[in-house]
């Protein structure tokens, strides 16, 4: 492989054309989110975290355009984003399906619910749905041992999940009905988590005093998988083969 | 303690040393050497890798010798078991991944993971499971190959293109467990600056292509050298397998480079072995074509041509050495007589005798390292990256880690605007009023940021036209504000020229010349005017360099009998009657004389091709045939004369002994120092396992067979700091310091000139006559009384200033004819008949960029291909009025030349257009026409 090119000495905006994946809207955003620092190369996590809310996961032009707005060269916002787990390289499900399948997890059963979101939805763990909508990947601890087998969707936490409670889960989703985890919180889609992640701080210009904050899900609603529940001795029974 | 200095032990040895060093210098320094991979002694440290554990009481956890400053009472222990467990258990570690590929690694042999294994090593390895794999070999650029395998994730190439060129492009992507380095996608490593991560990757991860596969290191011979292309002077080894180069290094030298060298220096040596080489004298036949012969009958043929010539041209190319610029000047001078001799043709309009005016000295009176210690810095000239890259490294630092401001003056975005802390953006030919502007303060909020110790650095940018207002302008900024300057000519001999007074008014030690004769344009003028009689080219390439295209062309149309003495075939030489071939810059005993005008040594590694020879020995030989016999055998000679008639150069001593010159602050490797420990026990001490008479302290010798870590060479270069020869005595403190400069355009009176420094004493051998505060332009009149030690005055076959040049009233040569932009934009009329909306005329800003089609980098082939098509920039404004945008194709015309180029938008003067000046495929000096040229462009 050999990259042929001319050289510019560096000069980066002569060297690749990209996309801006901002629109207006966002680019309103990501300059609310620059703005937050006295520095603008700090703020290269909120603005891949607004990158993976428009293009549903950290694109090449997501990058560039980052690079391009603080000042720093592509290679720099690859070696800081591909640090991190939550920023998605790679096209990613609406909603990522993490099971955990460490030690406490497994001797409760995580390799049924593994085995039975395989079959739910066609494919293996670390893959996503052919219709884009799921990602599902095993997770080593997930640090609820005292409610396993755990999983998560979109970080979301669960506990207790048995194989059906798993496949419900999914299908509520891709009914598109709402899905509360057992802290109560509405699931979200990466698109909507990686927003709020991004903005939480940042305040549009014109919107005096509004600062965005972590709302972490809102007002909490009854849920299959409150915690004050577990263990559900219920779902122990008969689900897990031991 | 209070005087900055602490005392510590080390080893069982005490060592004082000042606050607040590493102690890992500190220790090297002493003769012990800490075994390191990520540090570096020209950048910051990290502590990355581990390797340089070492023991310090009252320390509870072994601490990293590069990252620790040496206190007052420190009681260090390298080779303490704990620290040796810890050295060896790090090596342990970087091996697991590390494939033991040596036999097929370029790196085997000079591999400092290799060498540190082998001395600080565990011996064996425990580990057998499989390692981490990659694609091998990734090119990642046309210059630079990437074999992450070998990596072992030191830093060093992510932070030399961070933190020295700003280039990040290479990076440590997937941190954690996975960690690689790699570039962004597909994305090239676009640095200017790349090799250097080649040359300290302590490991083959980062690899030459042009050298890959192509020698082992032992199988190398090396000679020390000096970069060919620009004016900073870079010191290399070069190295040569079977007589031919190939590969080329850089030498540290901290006055200078530091331990950098730009990809064009470093990749740029496949001209010396090109097949195109010219390797025997050529003369034209009568059936006008080029036949092989003898030097005898072409030396016959040129001295029988000079001894009836009255009127002689010479134009010097500016990549000869100092000793080829003495030799010119005197077979000019001397020999034939004449000061019709020159050797700008790139910089036609740059006036660097009016430097003179400051100090008495046509160059610089700053060095690089005054750029460090300067609090302001003022830049008035091209893209320093493009044309000086390493002197942009320099001013970078200055900068970023010594705080220094920097004021661009510049009409067109270029690379420093980025680090500047004010940018002026003036009009093309505004940048002398802009200097004014700093002089006296009109611009408050930039001139209160011109502050003391100040240098001013001036370049000439823009081929073509007249940088004469600009220096006035600067050389009254230094003058005023007690500034040193820095004055940057392009190329690596240009400064060598000028001392040895390769210049129609300035002999050799910037005393003036009896007579002022042509420049260069004038020399082309009188050719094509049929009033010259002969033309002698010493490496000198008009045709390709020479500002004005449409000169050229008439000049050597009218049939001038021309000599050329060249490397290659150039396009000049083939108007050419008589050619002489060149030995290049590896092939040959020279000096450089750089922009600071330090001299360093040139070593002859490489035979030349066929009989070419140097060109001081060629102008000895024309000289030996016209009965002037100067006496020359060897290199030596030429500088036993040049010592005894260049006043300046009187002290320069070539062997470099006795020196006085700050030795690197930071040693890189100890095996050569004298070891203060001599005859006591330092049992980790440096040689230790290595063969004897190679690291175990005593020198090495250029050219020996072995392999030698490049880290090893920086022993010879601080052998070979170089020298910068004495100047003319400064100015007593009467002569009126702040006389201003003329402004710009105004006739200037005697009283307003700038004046000459006068000198106080008389060196022997020198021409002092002017008197103090003579005006400049009469100083390079004929009424200068012509004393002369060398006898190099004039008694007859004057031929009289050329018609074309004249002194003028104001001390500033006015060109007639031709020189006006009016004229330049009458001749484009003829040939735009049609008058459409969109047409515009524009002034000429040109500049080179680094790769360009100049005859050593078009002759080597990793380079050639990375050189950029042309272009035209044009103001976002004036586009939009040309109805042109990005990408869009422009028609460009002048001198009846026109060419389609791609327009690019960018931060320039209303008004001007860029246009890079030497690209592939098309010469920018073909629309040149006159002085100060003025392009068309419109929409296609």
């Amino acid at each position: 492989m050999t990259r042929r090119y001319q050289a510019t000495g560096g000069d980066i905006d002569e060297q690749n054309g990209y996309r801006n994946v901002f629109d207006d809207e966002q680019q309103a955003w990501a300059d609310a989110i620059v703005a937050k620092y006295p520095n603008p190369r700090s703020a290269v996590l909120p603005l891949l975290f607004l990158v993976q809310s428009v293009e549903g996961y950290v694109t090449e032009d997501g990058m560039r355009t980052v690079a391009n707005m603080i000042g720093l060269t592509p290679a720099q916002i690859l070696a800081s984003g591909s640090f991190y787990t939550m920023l998605k390289k790679q096209p990613q499900g609406e909603y990522l399906i993490s099971v955990c399948r460490n030690i406490s997890c497994t001797h409760r059963g995580a390799y049924d619910v593994i085995q039975a979101l395989s079959e739910r939805l066609g494919t293996d763990a670390g893959n996503t749905t052919a219709d884009g909508r799921f990602t599902f990947e095993t997770a080593e601890c997930l640090a609820t041992c005292d409610g396993a087998p755990s999983i998560q969707i979109n970080y979301d936490d669960f506990y207790d999940v048995t194989p059906q409670d798993a496949v419900a889960l999914v299908d509520k989703l891709e009914r598109g009905e709402e899905v509360r985890s057992a802290a109560g919180e509405r699931v979200r889609t990466v698109r909507e988590i990686s927003f709020e992640t991004a903005t939480a701080g940042a305040r549009l210009p014109g919107t005096a005093g509004d600062h965005r904050a972590r709302t972490v899900g809102g007002e909490a609603q009854p849920s299959d998988f409150l915690p004050d529940s577990r263990p559900k001795l219920s779902h122990d029974e008969g689900s897990h083969s031991g | 303690m209070s005087d900055g200095k602490v005392t510590l032990t080390i080893n069982g040895h005490d060592v004082e040393a000042e606050e607040n060093r590493l102690l890992i210098d500190v220790a090297e320094e002493l003769g012990v050497y800490v075994p390191r991979f990520c540090y570096h002694p020209g950048m910051k440290s990290v502590a990355v890798c581990r390797m340089c554990l070492v023991k310090v009481e009252g320390s509870r956890k072994l601490l990293p010798a590069c990252a620790t400053p040496v206190t007052d009472g420190m009681v260090v222990d390298t080779v303490d078991e704990e620290a040796v467990d810890a050295q060896e258990g790090m090596l342990e570690f970087l091996l697991i991944n590390h494939p033991l590929d040596c036999p097929i690694c370029d790196r085997a042999g000079e591999c400092p993971l290799q060498d540190q294994t082998y001395k600080h090593g565990p011996g064996s390895s425990r580990y057998i499971e499989p390692k981490r794999t990659y694609e091998k070999a990734l090119e990642i650029s046309d210059l630079v190959v990437l074999d992450r395998e070998r990596c072992v994730l030191c830093w060093r190439c992510v932070r030399f293109s961070e933190e020295i060129a700003g280039d990040a492009f290479i990076q440590l992507i997937d941190r954690g467990a996975g960690t690689q380095v790699l570039t962004f996608k597909d994305d090239p490593f676009d640095s200017y600056f790349s090799g250097n991560t080649i040359q300290i990757c302590p490991v083959g991860a980062l690899l030459s292509k042009p050298y890959r596969f192509v020698s082992r290191p032992w199988d190398l011979t090396s000679a020390p050298s000096v970069c060919s292309y620009c004016a900073v002077g870079c010191p290399l080894t070069n190295e040569a397998r079977a007589e031919k180069v190939v590969r080329c290094q850089a030498l540290p030298n901290e006055n200078v480079n530091d331990f950098w060298v730009c990809d064009k220096g470093r990749f740029g040596y496949h001209y010396v072995s090109s097949e195109e080489r010219l390797a025997s004298p050529l003369v034209r036949t009568d059936a006008d074509e080029f036949e092989a012969t003898s030097w005898g009958r072409a030396l016959d043929v040129v001295t029988g041509r000079l001894r009836t010539a009255r009127r002689i041209g010479i134009i010097a190319g500016a990549h000869l050495t100092t000793e080829d610029a003495y030799a010119v000047s005197k077979l000019a001078k001397k020999t034939l007589r004449t000061s019709d001799v020159d050797s700008r043709l790139q910089d036609a309009g740059a006036p660097y005798e009016r430097a003179a005016a400051l100090s008495g000295v046509a160059g610089s009176t700053a060095t690089l390292n005054d750029l460090e210690s300067a609090r302001t810095i003022v830049w008035v000239g091209p893209d320093p990256k493009e044309v000086l890259p390493v002197l942009y490294l320099r001013l970078r630092k200055s900068v970023l880690e010594e705080g220094a401001k920097l004021i661009v003056v510049s009409p067109r975005r270029i690379s420093l605007d980025a680090i500047a802390t004010h940018v002026i953006r003036c009009d093309v030919g505004g940048e002398a009023e802009a200097v004014d502007g700093l002089t006296w303060g009109f611009d408050t909020a930039v001139a209160g940021d011109v502050g003391d110790p100040l240098v001013v650095c001036w370049g000439p940018s823009s081929p073509g036209r007249d940088e004469g207002p600009i220096v006035d302008a600067v050389v009254a900024l230094a003058r005023n504000k007690n500034a040193k300057l820095l004055v940057c000519p392009p190329h690596a001999g240009s400064q060598g020229m000028i001392d040895m007074g390769v210049h129609p008014s300035l002999d050799p030690g910037y005393t003036p010349s009896d007579s002022r004769g042509k420049d260069t344009r004038g020399i082309l003028q009188a050719a094509a005017a049929g009033e010259l009689d002969i033309l002698l080219l010493i490496g000198a390439d008009p045709v390709a360099d020479f500002p004005d295209g449409g000169l050229v062309a008439r000049a050597f149309g009218s049939g001038v009998f021309t000599v050329a003495v060249e490397l290659f075939p150039t396009e000049s030489v083939a108007h050419a009657d008589v050619v002489f071939p060149s030995a290049a810059y590896a092939e040959r005993e020279g000096t450089f004389t750089n922009l600071e005008r330090r001299i360093q040594k040139l070593e002859p590694l490489t035979a030349p091709p066929g009989s070419a020879s140097e060109p001081w020995r060629i102008c000895s030989r024309i000289a030996h045939g016209l009965g002037d016999d100067w006496g020359w055998a060897g290199f030596n000679d030429v500088w036993t004369e040049i010592r005894a008639t260049v006043p300046t150069h009187a002290h320069v001593d070539l062997t470099w002994a006795g020196q006085e010159s700050r030795p690197l602050s930071l040693h890189y490797e100890s095996p050569f120092q004298p070891d203060p420990t001599h005859g006591r026990s330092v049992s980790a001490g440096p040689g230790a396992g290595y063969p004897k008479g190679h690291r175990s302290g005593a020198p090495f010798h250029t050219g020996q067979n072995w392999p030698l870590s490049w880290e090893l060479r920086g022993f010879e270069a601080r052998q070979r700091p170089g020298i910068i020869p004495s100047r003319p005595p400064e100015p007593p403190a009467g002569d009126d310091p702040v006389s201003p400069a003329p402004a710009p355009g105004a006739p200037a009176g005697d009283d307003a000139a700038l004046r000459l420094i006068p000198r106080t004493d008389t060196p022997a051998g020198g021409d002092a006559s002017l008197r103090s505060g003579t005006p400049l332009s009469s100083a390079f009149a004929s009424e200068a009384s012509p004393s002369s030690a060398k006898g190099w005055s004039r008694t007859g076959g004057e031929d009289g200033d050329s018609p074309e040049v004249k002194a003028g009233k104001s001390g500033v040569p006015e060109r007639s004819g031709e020189s006006s932009p009016a004229a330049t934009w009458h001749s484009v009329e003829d040939e735009f008949p049609s008058f459409s909306e969109g047409r515009r005329s524009f002034v000429l800003y040109t500049g080179r960029l680094l790769y360009d089609e100049g005859a050593m980098v078009s002759k080597t082939v990793a380079l050639k291909s990375l050189a950029r098509r042309p272009f035209v920039e044009l103001n976002e404004e004036d586009a939009k009025e040309l109805g042109l945008s990005e990408g869009d194709e422009a028609l460009v015309g002048g001198n009846g030349v026109r060419a389609t180029l791609e327009v690019r938008l960018g931060d320039i003067a209303r008004g001007a257009v860029f246009i890079p000046y030497d690209q592939p495929g098309w010469r920018a000096n073909s629309i040149i026409r006159g002085v100060n040229p003025v392009v068309e462009v419109r929409h296609p």
